[in-house]
């Protein structure tokens, strides 16, 4: 009797529980995590994990994320901020590759809510076999309300679990794209392997690298190229069998295509009492929707160009020299911001104003003399008459 | 069978309770006035494939302009309507991207952008509806000593109320925690607003205001104004170049930008530094909490 009464209450609250946790909003927390949450990786394989943020209907400006990584399984080979919605970076992305973590923080202007918005793109190379957890520290993570108070936001933090076997794939190369790790401008892709006798081949070029090719033969010479391939990250999967029925993947090869310049370059000259002695400084940013920015430049004047970083100690003081800042971005395109020197724009304008009043004053001093030289003729042509 | 039978009574009580928390739910999303953001993918893959859209949705201010940006690229400028509405489509290709709501209001003033980051996958249509933005504001001044008065206002939706949030320091308090207090303004049938502030009433300081709006139509609630601040003197007292300026103003010059920034960045991580106003909440330490309130506070 107590047991039925037991299995009504149960049912009973089962279905309420059920019915909270079906429609009503979760917890609302911000959600921080690595993407894809699971994979199979090979030995000696390069692979990309994004860290991933979901705001759940907050709106959000600031975040601090220190992920982790088993460093001896796993190593970076590279970390990219392009396609990131953080666009100020307070700390750029740094790996501490013995302890096997990854620090940043970044933000951005005014918050924004996001939805599946990108933080970060690393890139890993599987070196031992076994299984890899990528996480956050907790302590080290936050992400911050735009509230004007830097509120720290509930957040959930979702690790990834990748399994890396001790099989290895063959070696696929690519003429056009030497390092699968390096972004390029050339949106024209081929990939060569040794072809195996008796073997059969089928390949897809895809965005998702979990993808499969089809398992249909393809007549192939072990090279195949790809044109006109819009910009992206690109995966060629190839898959081999040898008696026409059990396909495996043998192979893959990423490569990376960038055409977009970045975004223009926002910039200012100003001093400040705390910032190299009050002297001019210019200070800049810009953004690359793509491969991320690789490095700035400036030119001050008939120098040549030199890497540079915010905040840039003006050399020409005087400000008469024009400035260039460049900004690059991975695959090597670059946009530029001309800033005339100040002080040469100055006398520019003043001696566009006197060479005006110059101009003027010998306009009207012609005026006079054509005025007082038909005076003059009319004078002596009626003395002419008289006489 | 039975078992089926003698639980059906529970079966038929819970099924409606869970429309009753769902129904609640959908609610109390609506009355929150949060912004949704649906996509919709088609159901059936058609022979050509869809374009990529994205709809916008919601209450700017009245016959004004809304100007929407995809990643710092302008790609749409609307008018609102009389009852500041507004509604735009926009083809894009899919990706992820920023999308930047900004309103000006008939008197020129910018309001508080907005921001959306999402993920637009190939064919889906992606509605971001129930956007409010924030009421525009403006200070009539910066400094105001006894017997003054400052005049705030500004623009939002016709016949909201206006809550007008005056955050203030406290003046001798151990905690140091500012003193924070709503006054409740009305807009009139063109959105305008005003609230005044008269220094007898202030403690001495640099107060910060800004302002929220609930529309009269379905009590939606906007999002924040931008903020303004002024400071209120002791009549002897010579103001400086920061007197009535944010705190995120670092070099006090009257906007919140990169050279901010930069400053903020040559004292990241270190505690109490030479410049006392890189440390915006006093905290001693100049780190990611710094950050986030002047991202809040970004003029540009």
């Amino acid at each position: 009797m107590l047991a039925k009464k037991l299995l009504k209450i149960s049912l009973f609250l089962g279905l309420f529980f059920a019915a909270i946790f079906l429609f009503v909003p979760t917890s609302q927390a911000a959600v921080m995590s690595i993407s894809p949450t699971s994979r199979n990786i090979a030995m000696d394989e390069t692979f990309l994990a994004e860290v991933q943020l979901n705001s759940e209907n907050k709106v959000i400006n600031a975040v601090r994320a220190t992920i982790v990584y088993p460093s001896d399984i796993l190593e970076v080979v590279g970390v990219s901020q392009g396609e990131s919605f953080l666009t100020l970076w307070a700390q750029e992305p740094t790996i501490d590759s013995s302890a096997g973590v990854i620090s940043l923080a970044g933000g951005m202007p005014n918050g924004s809510l996001v939805i599946n918005g990108k933080v970060l793109t690393i890139t890993f190379r599987a070196k031992a076999a076994g299984g890899a957890e990528i996480g956050f520290d907790k302590i080290n993570s936050s992400v911050h309300l735009n509230d004007g108070l830097g509120t720290s936001a509930p957040l959930t933090l979702i690790s990834a679990i990748y399994n890396v076997s001790s099989n290895a794939y063959i070696r696929i190369t690519s003429p056009t794209h030497p390092d699968e790790n390096v972004w390029y401008k050339n949106t024209t892709f081929s990939v060569n392997w040794g072809i195996k006798d008796k073997a059969a081949y089928s390949f897809k070029l895809t965005d998702n690298p979990n993808d499969e090719p089809d398992n249909i033969k393809v007549e192939t010479n072990g090279t195949i190229t790809f044109t006109d391939l819009t910009e992206g990250i690109y995966y060629f999967i190839l898959k081999e069998t040898t008696n026409a029925e059990n396909w495996r993947i043998v192979g893959k090869r990423r490569v990376m295509i960038d055409t977009r310049p970045p975004l223009p370059i926002d910039t200012s000259i100003t001093h400040d009492k705390s910032l190299y002695d009050d002297q001019l400084i210019l200070v800049f940013s810009a953004v690359d929707k793509g491969s991320g920015i690789d490095h700035y430049e400036i030119i001050e004047g008939d120098e040549a160009f030199l890497k540079a970083k915010s905040p840039y100690l003006l050399k020409d003081q005087s400000q008469k020299a024009t400035l260039i800042v460049r900004a690059y971005d991975r695959a090597g395109n670059l946009i530029e911001k001309v800033l005339q020197g100040e002080k040469k724009k100055a006398i520019a304008a003043s001696l566009n104003s006197a060479l005006l009043t110059i101009l003027g004053i010998l306009a009207v001093g012609l005026v006079i003399l054509i005025l007082l030289l038909a005076v003059y003729r009319l004078r002596s042509g009626q003395s002419e008459n008289k006489k | 069978m039975t078992v089926i039978v003698k639980y059906f009574i529970y079966i038929l009580i819970g099924i409606p309770l869970i429309f009753v928390v769902a129904g609640y739910s959908i609610v109390a999303a609506q009355v929150s006035q949060q912004v949704i953001v649906t996509a919709t993918v088609p159901e059936r893959p058609p022979l050509e494939e869809p374009d990529t859209m994205v709809v916008f949705r919601g209450i700017a201010y009245p016959s004004s302009t809304v100007t929407i940006t995809k990643d710092s690229s302008v790609i749409s400028i609307i008018t609102t309507t009389a009852q500041a509405r507004f509604d735009v489509t926009a083809i894009v290709d899919p990706g992820t991207y920023t999308f930047t709501v900004v309103g000006i209001d008939s008197n020129g003033l910018e309001g508080k952008v907005s921001n959306f980051t999402l993920l637009l996958s190939s064919g889906t249509t992606t509605v971001i509806s129930g956007i409010f933005l924030g009421p525009t504001i403006t200070t009539d001044r910066n400094s105001i000593s006894s017997g003054e008065t400052v005049t705030l206002s500004g623009t939002t939706a016709p016949s909201s109320t206006v809550n007008v949030t005056l955050t203030s320091p406290v003046i001798g308090a151990a905690a140091g925690e500012p003193r924070i207090a709503v006054v409740i303004a009305s807009a009139d049938t063109n959105g305008r607003w005003l609230q005044l502030f008269n220094a007898d009433s202030l403690v001495a300081g640099v107060h910060e205001a800004k302002a929220q709006a609930i529309e009269p139509q379905d009590d939606g609630v906007s999002e924040f104004s931008k903020s303004v601040s002024f400071e209120v003197t002791a009549g002897d007292e010579i103001p400086t170049q920061c007197t009535g300026k944010l705190a995120a103003d670092i070099n006090c010059d009257g906007f919140v930008n990169l050279v901010d920034f930069s400053i903020m960045l040559f004292y990241w991580n270190t505690s109490n530094p030479a410049n006392a106003r890189a440390d915006i909440n006093k905290d001693s330490l100049v780190n990611i909490v710094d950050f986030s309130i002047m991202l809040f506070y970004w003029t540009g």
